[in-house]
């Protein structure tokens, strides 16, 4: 018998993703043992985010500003934007450093079996910056699976005439011998071969 | 190899381990519970051989509750289905019989994989449809419950009928590639004038517009190649319906001996064959063609029979089969 304390702990816990009630209490348990400054700090930074961080009124990243530093930047090409499905996505394509244009987060993809309609992403404010801002490209790069998938081809025959729309290509891991790709990626970057 | 041993020996057994060490799960049942042996904690197969000239040890242990894991050369897999794209086994059970006498979703399942094994990059195609159909399937139940908006349905149509299309084709480039090897191996094994057909054409995106007012009535998509089928026939009559339990064998084995032969012609290495209880209901000639075939394709051959001479020659091994032990024989 616990607590009503660590029980409603172990249950705040239970709710974050890919923790079970055994992980849920062995994190309660640990924290339960840290030194309690520790333990606040934790709190305290939950608390901070969660005041502090919000969604870019331009892009949808994450921010703490109304505008994202990315969308601040001046030295940022304004004539292309990357539609990705997450946060995180940006992070991930701001890593490669090879990517000079504006974002746009979607908040998700399409999945009717997930109840993800259109409307439930921010492709209204996609279309509206596509059409006021003077961009000439949109990179389409969401997932390479059946959500990004058909959310791509959604957006991308709205925007079809109205701008020069392109998608992420699929191929093959950097770094990995040609002898050890699986077929099904190895199909997928014979198909979506170049000239050169 | 030819397994020989009593009823409930432990045969089936022996050819379902092979299997499940070559392809990483049952021909016979989902549930890998049931391959652990009676009151045991886990059960492990582990076989060493040789594969395009070099060897192979794999090793599958099973434990209940927990995932299966497999083992390649060592090498832990992601997942021990992922055997089946690097070993290529092919089975006969009796059960297989429906592959003929069965449903379309049965032959569609059947020619899927066939399609996989045959064009390993087209291995994922008829999953990604089947994803993409159950979205749009979804849409149109949420569409048709006021939830969402018309234009919901649209990627999701756009896309099944991409994917429709190259699915379709892909099958039809399969059935007209296995249709006379089918006919060539069912001839042999005397069964006359077979062939393959695929039935169906791929729904335009026009075609499953036309069609929505159905569609969100009925709450799933009701044209595409989920509702294809594939037509078996000897001469002018359709095995499907109207061949005997003898025919509908003949032709399950002759779309197997189909695939040793158009693998063989495409240059891959030639699979490990799994033949349950064929030969006791084939007559003695037909036996007789079936070793032939099968000697002839180079094909490694694990057969089971409850006696020494159902195989018409000498088999290269011999295994007797007693409850809870094999012993092999050259
Ligand atoms: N999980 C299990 N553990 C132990 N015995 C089993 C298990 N599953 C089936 N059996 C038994 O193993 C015996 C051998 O079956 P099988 O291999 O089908 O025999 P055969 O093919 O030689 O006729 C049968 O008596 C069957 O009931
Ligand atoms: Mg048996
Ligand atoms: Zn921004």
């Amino acid at each position: 018998m616990l607590s009503p304390a660590i029980e409603n702990l172990v249950a705040q816990l239970t709710r974050l993703p890919g923790v079970g009630t055994r992980t849920a209490h062995r994190l309660a348990f640990h924290l339960l043992r840290t030194p309690t400054d520790e333990a606040l700090a934790l709190a305290a930074a939950l608390r901070e985010a969660k005041e502090r961080v919000r969604f870019c009124a331009d892009c949808g990243n994450w921010t703490e500003e109304e505008i994202c530093e990315i969308c601040r930047d001046a030295r940022r090409d304004r004539s292309v934007l990357c539609v990705v499905e997450q946060p995180a996505d940006v992070m991930s394509l701001e890593r490669t450093h090879e990517y000079r244009g504006l974002y746009h987060v979607l908040g998700g993809a399409l999945s009717p079996l997930d109840g993800v309609d259109p409307e439930d992403l921010r492709m209204d404010d996609l279309f509206r910056r596509v059409d006021s801002n003077g961009i000439g490209e949109v990179v389409l790069a969401t997932n390479p699976n059946t959500t990004g998938e058909a959310t791509a081809s959604f957006i991308a025959d709205r925007l079809r005439g109205r701008v020069r729309v392109t998608r992420l290509a699929s191929g093959l891991p950097v770094g990995g011998d040609l002898e050890y790709a699986d077929e099904v990626t190895l199909g997928r970057a014979l198909s979506g071969r170049r000239e050169v | 190899m030819l397994a020989v041993g009593s009823n409930g020996a432990g045969k089936t057994n022996l050819l379902e381990s092979l299997h499940v060490a070559t392809q990483g799960f049952s021909p016979r049942t989902r549930s890998d519970a049931q391959l652990i042996r009676f009151g045991e904690a886990g059960a492990l197969v582990a076989v060493t051989g040789e594969h395009r000239g070099s060897s192979v040890a794999v090793e599958v242990t099973l434990r209940p509750g927990e995932a299966k894991r497999a083992r390649l050369n060592g090498a832990s897999l992601r997942a021990a289905e992922e055997l089946r794209t690097r070993l290529p086994t092919l089975v006969f059970t009796p059960d297989r019989l429906v592959i003929v006498k069965g449903g379309p979703a049965v032959r569609r399942a059947y020619f899927d994989r066939t399609l996989g094994r045959l064009f390993p990059s087209r291995a994922a195609m008829s999953a990604d449809y089947a994803s993409t159909l159950a979205q749009r399937n979804g849409a149109l139940r949420r569409v048709a419950a006021g939830f969402s908006p018309r234009d919901a349905l649209e990627p999701w149509t756009g896309r099944i009928a991409e994917l429709g299309a190259a699915l379709v084709s892909a099958r039809s480039e399969l059935v007209a590639l296995l249709s006379p090897a089918f006919a060539r191996a069912a001839s042999a094994l005397r069964l006359e004038d077979a062939e393959l057909r695929y039935e169906g054409t791929a729904a335009s995106p026009e075609e499953l517009e036309a069609r929505v007012e159905q569609d969100l009535a009925r709450g799933s998509t009701g044209a595409g190649p989920h509702l294809h089928d594939i037509a078996i026939v000897a001469g002018e009559r359709d095995l499907r319906s109207f061949g005997s339990q003898g025919e509908q064998r003949l032709a399950v084995l002759s779309l197997l001996l189909a695939e040793v032969d158009l693998l063989a012609e495409r240059g891959s290495a030639p699979p490990l064959l799994l033949l349950d209880d064929v030969l006791s209901e084939l007559d003695p000639e037909r036996r007789a063609i079936l070793a032939a075939t099968i000697r002839r394709s180079g094909a490694q051959a694990l057969l089971t029979a409850t006696s020494a001479g159902a195989l018409p020659v000498d088999p290269d091994v011999l295994i007797r089969v007693t409850p809870g032990q094999a012993v092999a024989s050259a």
